[in-house]
Order: C-alpha cells, then sequence, then structure tokens
C-alpha cells in the first residue's frame, strides 16, 4: 500500500543485535558428560534465537549443581539460598514485569526445601520459567537422597545396609497438575536436545508459570538413572501436537512411541503423568489462566520506561514545544 | 534473529476512554445533515486509519528516494539497492544479520537527511547517513559498524544520483531516461546514416582521383606512402594517359551539397543533450518544431537524392513538404522534451498540444499537476495516435516504465503525473494518497496495441479490480479487563484522501468510541446501499496517540464522492473490468446455458422414465410368466422370483494374483527398508550432531579431534587429530551415544581387533 516496494516498516533497528557468546558467562564446571550442559546450551540457544535482551533478563537459582547456571549466563542472576529460588524469582517478577525471569533449580531444591514455594509458585502463576534439573539425588553435597530419589537407590544417606531409598519416589508432574491455577507443565529430557530445546521455548513464549521438569543424568553420583530410557528409546513415550512439540523425521525414527497429545486436555495429561513410561513434552497448558501480577499489580512498577515516561510528563510541564 | 519488518509496527488501539469527550446522535446526525466549521475543526489531529502505520516515512521503505546513474541500468529505489546489496555481499549468520542491521539503519539515515529540494549524489549521500548513523553508535559498536558500511561501499561502487519525491526530480528522471534511451534507440538509424554518407563521399572521392590534381607527383607520394618510386615519372605516365568518365559537373555539385546537408544535420542529431531540446510549454515545442521543419527536410531531401545518387537511380522528385513525412521520417527529426505543470496548459497550449496529437509530432510532453479529478489524459487518449500515461510521483516503477514507452513510441506522447504538496503529511504519501483513494488512477494507453485490450492498461492502479484499494490492519481492542488483537480489512476511500486536505475538514467529524451507534455505517459500505435512509457514514482515523476513532462523512460530500466512483467505474469498464457490456453478454449467455440444460434434463430425465416403464413391463411379464409355470409345476422347492442379480464384481473375493501383488510390494518394501538401513552404515566415523547433548565429555577426552558448532553441539573437527581408540574412548563414554567410530583409518595401530570389537555396539 502507499508504493511500499517491500511493503514493510522498518523497526527495532537501534537494538543491538547478540552472538551466542553475548549469553555466554563463565565457564560450567560441571563433571564431564553432566546433563546440565544440554540445559544451558538450550537456554542459551533460546536467547539467542530470540534474540532476548540480557540487560532485561534474569536468572535465579538456588543451591545445589543447577545453582550455578546464572553464573554461566552473561545475564542479570541471582543465586539465593536453598529452596528459596522462587520467592525471589517472584519478588523481582512483582517489582519488574518488564524482566524476563528464568529459574533454575534442582530436585532437592525444588521438591525438599522449595516444596512449599514450588505448590504456591505454580497457583500463583507468574510469568517466568521454571526448570528443575532432576538427576535424582543430592549430586552438589555428593549424593544423598532426594524427593524423587528412586526406591532401592544407595547414597550416603541411605546405605546399602538398610536397602537403600525405602520410599516410593514423588512424581513432581502428577503433583504440579495437581496444583490449582497450573498453565504451563512438561517434561524434558536432557538428551534430547531438540525436543529439550522446544519445550524450553514453548516455556518462554508461554505468559504465566511455565514448569519444566529436565530429566537430567549426572554421571558422578546417580550414572545409571536414566540408563534404561537412554538405551532404549522406546521407554520413553513422546507427545506431540502442532501447537506444542513436533518431532523431526529423524527422531520419529529413534523415538517410535510418540502420541498426539492436545496440551488442553487436562485428564489425558493426568494420566500421562501416571503411566509407566516417561511422557516427554507438553503435558499441560492453559493460556488463559489469571497471572499474579496481573491481577496484583504493584503501585509503582519501576521499568525504565515508565521511569523515563514519568520524568518526560514532568518535564513537558516546563517544556516549550519546537515547531 | 532477523530485523523486525512489518507493516504495523505503530499499534493501533480501539478503547473507550471517557477522557476523549463524548458527541450525541443529535449532534452527529446535524453535523451528516449540515457540514460543520472550517475553524473549529480537529481534523489534523487525525489520520486515515490505513495510512497511520506508514507515517514515520524514515522508517517507511517507499520508492523514493530513487538512485539514478547507478550500477543498476535502471533507476532503482534506495531501499532495494540496500536489499540487493546485502543480497550481493551474502553474508550470513550473526555477521550478516549485523551487516544487514547497520546497512538499514544507513537507509534510515539517508533518508532523515534527504533535502527534497536538492539533488544528492549517491556518494555525498552515503557519507552523510554514515556520519550520522556513526554519531549515534557508542563506541564499541562503532568500528564494527563502519567496518560494515565499508565493505558494502567497496561492493557498490557509489555511482549515480537521488532523486526525492519533488517536481524538480520527475523532471530529472524524464530527462535521464531520454538520455538513457537516446543513445541505444538510435543506433540503428545512425548506422544506416554513417553508411550513407560514406558511400555518397566514396563516389566523390573516386571521381577525385580520375582528375588532374591526382596524377600530380606529392599527391601520389601522399596515397602511396614512401616507397622507392620516381612520383614525377609516374605522375608524367599516368598524365599522358587522358581520363573519362568523369561526374557531371551539375550531379557532382549535387552530391557535394546533399553531403554537407548530411554531415550538418547528423551531427546536431547525435549530439542532442536534454538541455537543447527541451521546451518549456507546448507553444515554443511547436515553434521549435517548426524551426528545425526546413532542416529535417532538406535532410530527408538530401537522403534521399543520395540514396538515389548511390544506385544510379538518381530522378528528380517533387518536394518534400511537412504533410508528407511519414513515421520513419519523423524518427530522423530531433526529438522535443516538453515539461510543464498544469497552470501553462491555457488555451493556446491545448491547441498546440492538440495540432501535436493531430499531426503526430514526435514531441513528449510532460505536464506534472496538482490538480485531482482532471480528465485530461482520458481526453487525450480519445486522439487515438497520443501515447498518453497518467500517474502520480509517487509511482516509480509506472513513472519510469511509462516513461520508457512513451519515449520510445514514434510519435507524440502525453505524460500527465500528479503532485503535490501537503501541510499535514510529506508529499510522497500525499501523492500516494491521491492514487490508492482513485482519486487520481494510474493507466497507459498505447496506440501501437492491435486492440483496445492491448492499447488501455489499468494494472497500474492499485487494487484495479476492486471499488477501493483495502488492506488489513491489526488493531488492540481494550474493554472487559483485557486486550484483544483482532485483524481487520479497511478501505481507502476518496473521503480518506479529502479528510488530508484542509480545504474539506469541516465535512468530517471524529466520533470517539464512546459514542458510536448503530446507526452509522462504514463509507464503503454506505456508498453500496440502495437505502441509506437513517444511516450515517464514516471513515477509520487515528489519533496521535493511536487511538481509533470514527469520524462522520457530511452528506455535503457525498455526491462528490458518488461522481469519482463513476468515473473510476468508467476506467475499469475500459480496462474490461465489471463491463457491463460484457456482463450483459454473460448473462443473456447464461440464461441460453440454463435453458438449454433444463431441455437436456427434461430429454433425459424423459429417456429415463421410458427405460423403466420398459423394464417394469418386462418384469411384470416375466412374473406371472414365472407364477403361471409355478402353479403349473406344483412341488418345486425352486423359488419363484428372484429379482437379484446373479453377480455382482463389487461382491468378488479377492483374487489370488491380487493378493500376491500385495504381499510383492510389501516385499520391496522391506527391502527398501533395509537399503535405507544399509544406507545408514558408514565406515567413517560420524557423529550425530544434532542428538548431541553437549555434556562436554567428547571435548574434555580431545578437544582437537571434537569442537562444537554454532549450536553447541559436536562433531569430529579433525579426525588426524587423535587415534582410533580415542574415538572408541569417546563413543563408549558418550552418554546418550552419538558418537559412532566407524573402522580405523590406521591399519597399524596397536590393539585394533579389540577396538573394533568395542566398537561394534555404537556403529
Amino acid at each position: 500500500m502507499f508504493g511500499l516496494n517491500t511493503q514493510c516498516v522498518l523497526d527495532d533497528l537501534e537494538k543491538t543485535h547478540h552472538d551466542l557468546d553475548d549469553y555466554t558467562g563463565e565457564k560450567p564446571r560441571w563433571c564431564p558428560g553432566c546433563g546440565d550442559y544440554a540445559i544451558l546450551t538450550a537456554v542459551q540457544k533460546l536467547c539467542h534465537e530470540e534474540q532476548i535482551p540480557p540487560e532485561k533478563t534474569v536468572f535465579v537459582s538456588g543451591v545445589g549443581c543447577a545453582s550455578q547456571f546464572p553464573a554461566n549466563m552473561n545475564t542479570y542472576g541471582f543465586q539465593g539460598l536453598h529452596g528459596r529460588a522462587l520467592p525471589v524469582a517472584e519478588g523481582v517478577k512483582m517489582r519488574r514485569p518488564d524482566l524476563n525471569v528464568f529459574v533454575n533449580m534442582g530436585d532437592g531444591d525444588c521438591f525438599s526445601a522449595g516444596a512449599g514455594h514450588w505448590i504456591h509458585a505454580i497457583r500463583y502463576n507468574m510469568d517466568m520459567v521454571a526448570i528443575v534439573h532432576d538427576n535424582r539425588i543430592y549430586g552438589f553435597t555428593k549424593s544423598q537422597v532426594s524427593p524423587t530419589s528412586p526406591k532401592g537407590l544407595v547414597t550416603k544417606t541411605s546405605p546399602k545396609s538398610s536397602n537403600g531409598v525405602t520410599l516410593s519416589s514423588l512424581n513432581p508432574i502428577c503433583a504440579t497438575l495437581g496444583v490449582a491455577n497450573a498453565s504451563f507443565v512438561a517434561l524434558a529430557a536432557d538428551w534430547i536436545p531438540d525436543v529439550l530445546y522446544q519445550i524450553i521455548k514453548l516455556a518462554f513464549q508461554h505468559r504465566g508459570f511455565s514448569f519444566i521438569r529436565v530429566l537430567q543424568r549426572c554421571p558422578t553420583y546417580n550414572p545409571t538413572a536414566y540408563d534404561k530410557f537412554i538405551k532404549d528409546p522406546s521407554n520413553l513415550q513422546l507427545l506431540t501436537h502442532p501447537t506444542t512439540v513436533q518431532l523431526s523425521d529423524m527422531l520419529k525414527r529413534i523415538f517410535k512411541n510418540h502420541i498426539d497429545h492436545d496440551p488442553v486436555d487436562l485428564n489425558a495429561a493426568r494420566n500421562f503423568c501416571t503411566a509407566e513410561m516417561y511422557p516427554i513434552g507438553v503435558l499441560y497448558q492453559d493460556k488463559n489462566a489469571p497471572v499474579y501480577e496481573d491481577l496484583r499489580r504493584p503501585k509503582r512498577a519501576q521499568t525504565p520506561e515508565l521511569i523515563e515516561q514519568a520524568l518526560n510528563r514532568e518535564f513537558d510541564k516546563f517544556g516549550i514545544a519546537a515547531h | 534473529m532477523e530485523t523486525k519488518i512489518g507493516v504495523n509496527v505503530r499499534p493501533i488501539r480501539e478503547v473507550e476512554d471517557e477522557n476523549l469527550g463524548s458527541v450525541s446522535l443529535k449532534e452527529i446526525q446535524t453535523f451528516f445533515r449540515k457540514g460543520g466549521d472550517k475553524k473549529k475543526s480537529a481534523m489534523s489531529h487525525f489520520t486515515p486509519v490505513l495510512l497511520y502505520p506508514y507515517l514515520d516515512e524514515k522508517k517507511a521503505r517507499l520508492n523514493y528516494p530513487v538512485i539514478i546513474g547507478g550500477n543498476s541500468e535502471r533507476p532503482v529505489p534506495l531501499s532495494r539497492m540496500i536489499d540487493e546489496l546485502i543480497e550481493k555481499i551474502g553474508a550470513e549468520g550473526d555477521e550478516g544479520e549485523k551487516l544487514r542491521r547497520a546497512l538499514l539503519r544507513l537507509e534510515v539515515e539517508m533518508k532523515s537527511w534527504t533535502d527534497p529540494n536538492k539533488i544528492y549524489t549517491l556518494a555525498d549521500l552515503w557519507q552523510i547517513g554514515s556520519e550520522k548513523l556513526a554519531s549515534k553508535i557508542d563506541e564499541k559498536k562503532k568500528e564494527a559498524t563502519l567496518g560494515y558500511l565499508k565493505t558494502a561501499k567497496q561492493t557498490l561502487g557509489l555511482e549515480g544520483r537521488v532523486l526525492t519525491c519533488s517536481d524538480k526530480s520527475i523532471g530529472a528522471l524524464f530527462g535521464y531516461l531520454w538520455s538513457s534511451s537516446w543513445d541505444s534507440s538510435n543506433k540503428e538509424i545512425d548506422k544506416e546514416v554513417t553508411e550513407l554518407i560514406a558511400k555518397l563521399d566514396d563516389i566523390l572521392r573516386v571521381d577525385d582521383a580520375k582528375s588532374g590534381k591526382a596524377k600530380r607527383p606529392e599527391y601520389l607520394k601522399a596515397s602511396m606512402g614512401a616507397a622507392e618510386i620516381d612520383y614525377n615519372a609516374l605522375s608524367n605516365v599516368l598524365s599522358s594517359v587522358k581520363s573519362t568518365n568523369f561526374l557531371p559537373v551539375e550531379r557532382r555539385r549535387r552530391m557535394e551539397k546533399n553531403l554537407r546537408t548530411l554531415r550538418n544535420y547528423w551531427g546536431k542529431f547525435k549530439n542532442a543533450t536534454v538541455d537543447k531540446i527541451k521546451a518549456h510549454d507546448c507553444v515554443s515545442a511547436l515553434k521549435i518544431w517548426r524551426d528545425q521543419l526546413p532542416d529535417l527536410l532538406q535532410f530527408i531531401t538530401a537522403a534521399r537524392t543520395a540514396y538515389l545518387e548511390i544506385n544510379s537511380k538518381y530522378v528528380k522528385f517533387d518536394k518534400i513538404i511537412e504533410a508528407n513525412l511519414d513515421e520513419n521520417d519523423l524518427a530522423l527529426s530531433l526529438p522535443i522534451l516538453v515539461d510543464m505543470t498544469v497552470d501553462k496548459l491555457d488555451a493556446e497550449n491545448r491547441y498546440a498540444l492538440l495540432e501535436i496529437a493531430n499531426k503526430g509530432l514526435p514531441i513528449k510532453v510532460l505536464i506534472r499537476t496538482n490538480k485531482t479529478g482532471s480528465k485530461l489524459a482520458q481526453r487525450a487518449m480519445m486522439q487515438g495516435n497520443l501515447y498518453v500515461m497518467q500517474t502520480t510521483a509517487s509511482h516509480t516503477e509506472h513513472l519510469i516504465s511509462g516513461f520508457e514507452k512513451g519515449l520510445a513510441y514514434q510519435g507524440p506522447a502525453l505524460f500527465h503525473v500528479y503532485i503535490d504538496d501537503s501541510p499535514r503529511i510529506s508529499t510522497y504519501l500525499h501523492t500516494a494518497s491521491a492514487l490508492e483513494s482513485r482519486a487520481v488512477p494510474a493507466f497507459d494507453f498505447n496506440p501501437t496495441g492491435a486492440s483496445w485490450a492491448e492499447r488501455f492498461d489499468l494494472s497500474s492502479t492499485p487494487q484495479p479490480e476492486s471499488e477501493w484499494s483495502t488492506e488489513s490492519v491489526v488493531v488492540q481492542v481494550t474493554g472487559g479487563g483485557g486486550n484483544e488483537e483482532t485483524e481487520r480489512e479497511f478501505c481507502f476511500t476518496l473521503a480518506d484522501f479529502l479528510a488530508l486536505n484542509s480545504d474539506f475538514v469541516d465535512y468530517f467529524m471524529p466520533v470517539p468510541k464512546s459514542s458510536w451507534n448503530n446507526a452509522m455505517a462504514p463509507i464503503d459500505d454506505y456508498l453500496k446501499m440502495d437505502d441509506v435512509k437513517g444511516k450515517i457514514p464514516y471513515i477509520s482515523l487515528v489519533d496521535h496517540n493511536g487511538i481509533l476513532w470514527r469520524a462522520v462523512v457530511s452528506e455535503k460530500l457525498i455526491s462528490t464522492i458518488y461522481s469519482s466512483m463513476n468515473g473510476w467505474r468508467s476506467l475499469q469498464e475500459l480496462a474490461g473490468i465489471n463491463n457491463s457490456h460484457v456482463q450483459k453478454v454473460i448473462h443473456a449467455e447464461k440464461e441460453r446455458l440454463e435453458e438449454e440444460k433444463q431441455l437436456e434434463i427434461a430429454a433425459i430425465q424423459q429417456a429415463h422414465q421410458d427405460e423403466l416403464d420398459k423394464t417394469v413391463a418386462e418384469m411384470t411379464e416375466t412374473i406371472v410368466s414365472r407364477i403361471a409355470a409355478g402353479l403349473l409345476t406344483e412341488g418345486t422347492s425352486a423359488p419363484l422370483i428372484s429379482l437379484a442379480p446373479s453377480s455382482s464384481p463389487k461382491h468378488v473375493a479377492p483374487s489370488e494374483d491380487s493378493v500376491k501383488e500385495v504381499e510383492v510390494s510389501g516385499t520391496d518394501h522391506d527391502v527398501a527398508d533395509e537399503e535405507d538401513e544399509e544406507e545408514e552404515s558408514f565406515d567413517d566415523p560420524y557423529i550425530d550432531t544434532p542428538m548431541c547433548a553437549t555434556c562436554n565429555e567428547c571435548i574434555t577426552r580431545n578437544s582437537a579431534m571434537f569442537a562444537y558448532d554454532d549450536n553447541k553441539q559436536a562433531y569430529i573437527k579433525d579426525l588426524s587429530a587423535g587415534t582410533y581408540a580415542d574415538l572408541v574412548v569417546a563413543a563408549e563414554k558418550c552418554p546418550v551415544r552419538v558418537i559412532h567410530p566407524g573402522k580405523p583409518k590406521d591399519s597399524n595401530e596397536p590393539g585394533l581387533d579389540e577396538l573394533i570389537k568395542r566398537a561394534e555396539p555404537f556403529n
């Protein structure tokens, strides 16, 4: 229209284009073979592909192997106390809704010390991405039982003499789906990088609390936790849908056990998570769930844009327009 | 990852806000009937909704500025030049994106600093843009950005001039296109005339050679060179021989005169420049034509005579006069270009234009106008032998192609180009709005076409098949506690164009959403209604804050819009769009076909009924005869009546062959699968890179052999940087089993048998 030769208007040119290196912070110190590397790579790739401004991004963590994540990202970061990553992230989001908030927790961090915060964070449904690096053990403190440790696992706190872990492990996905106002629930595996990336991207695009449990290998303290699924991909069930995860031909050949699942179907999601196989994919998504920061708008949000607008309003009272 | 480019980057919001004021239904109705007051109008704060996204011209990629005389053969808009440059450099990935951004930012800067009254060289404007851009970038990125610009500059070469959307530019573009077409189009004629001159000259030279002068020793020496010859002796010998067959004196004089005429005229013709051939109006163009006519007639007479002389067929012919000149003769005349404004088109000039058209003189007339609704071009079209183009200055593509075609046409041409300034928006957008709203439709009339359909072309007007130009715009609707984005279609009507004009502001009254009512109808719908009673037409506008309003259009303006619509419909009909004659024929043909169809159906139905009657009669006969036979043969268990067909192809069981076929194809499939799997086994080692989980295991083991790609996933960087044992151990340690060691390259490596065995599960 109006003789535009390519029908377009240029915008956002002033924004800096970021390389992948722009998102790379300190060199990670995880053990070789650790699944955390895959999560870090997927998150950095997301930031690069989406060109998320580093200065508008915060990574919050608690304590554990996963907690060094903020240091590995060249963005703002906050390493909190064990189990307290979520309340810190909620505080950040409440005051600065313009920031992209990511939370990285371990299984012990989120499901044990932070269990109370976890349940309420799901209910608050604040706009952030929460990633649980679930290696089913306390690896950072060198092998203690975590809520997701499998029954019979021998650790320093569940020795062989007492037949290892005696309780059944927690099913975090099932628990999350049981909380009111859950809006995005997904399960990923670090050894399927393409699907991991797709899920993290979908979580970032979702407005609300996006909860992702990532099955993460710990080659040092729990090396066989996911062997059954790595060696025989048919033990995993991949959930696909045109609106969520889609598999490449190669992945379809490797993971023959894939099924179409509409993420709006909560009952189907619950059935999947109680089945014996791990359902990898987006289990549930409700785009209309109320977001806490919308309901409880702070009286004075302090985004740089709002501050600038307020200052301009004040200056305009005294300024003379130039024509 | 790419720069955000879209048409709707300036958000438009539909919001019900009490602070925007309110208008009662009575006020709306009164305004509709009576119109408003110019002085009280607030229309200057509003823009038609479809124009709103493009208001920031620096960012809108418009057809201007245009580069002429650059690397491209034809004039090219700056934005396209930048796009082509980016493609030519071909940088990819992050570097490519950074270069692209740098060049697009340069484009914005170049547009921002363009003075519409100046014509820049591309090199100067590039320099200005680069400097302005450099001053806005922080020091850290300056060096890289300037590096990108340097690369681009070297690739481009920076030849050419830059034209903005202005009166001056149209003339410059016209002149440029004439100059660039002049040389190429006259090569054929030049060759012919030059040959003619050379042949005539040769005849005279041969005659010279026979003369006594040519036998003088110095002449002989000059023509034969410095050979060791006694030129005096040679001269004596030659002089003793009496030359014959000299050209008759009268013929020789005639030929000499013709040669002079040809040389003089052709020199002027070949060296014609825009400045020498430009006239400021039609009257002066005609005067120039009349002044140069004797020369042209002399030239044509000389050329014809020369042609006859060369072929020794000279006979005296009638004097050539203007009325005898045909198309080919006129092609030899010096061209005349007229560049004038419509204000100068008084009665005298109109008469001169008519004379140019009637005589078919090769005069190309450019008339720049700031008036909409002019029928000048349409009337000129009716002359039949005049190339006519009507367009707006904003439509550069049409402007260029129209100029080119009109200049190439042997006869006269009229280019009617609309351009007008506006206090509200830029000249470009104002002019483009005239085109979009059908206030100035763009069309061409080329007399060389064999049929009307080939002669008249309306395709340069946007969406020529529609009543109005339409486009979708995303509107954010605020209400009910949330925001919703909807895509809506809007028309750009004549009312939208007039709303931009300060002379018409009293015909529009903006109404905020809180005062919208059901009586209001979009003007395009209103104009189509048979019964408009109780309806109030409106156009959609956007205020400075991006809020959507409706503007009631006064009844007084409706007749003007109807009249313009009718003008547009007439043009559409001429172009074969919704042509009433064609529609009438189609309707009649449709009715005829319908009638034929009905008759055909009736005939089929009758035939079917006849067939049915016949079958029923036969069946009845059979049944009756069987009943009769049954009654006669008592005790038979056979059924008396059997209406079922004896066999049906649909129920035939599959034959053995077909089963075999299925089996065979199944076998083929298996074979194909096996082949696929065979293809997947390699002797060379490889990594399923997309499946790599970036765990650092292999990199830690041998960072020279393994490396990460751009996605931080592993691949084999250098196979020779490690041993086969390294590969096998890496495969064993890889937690996601994506490393495939293949077969060893070095057959002398120790312990190979064991390593190959260990590698087997991973291949």
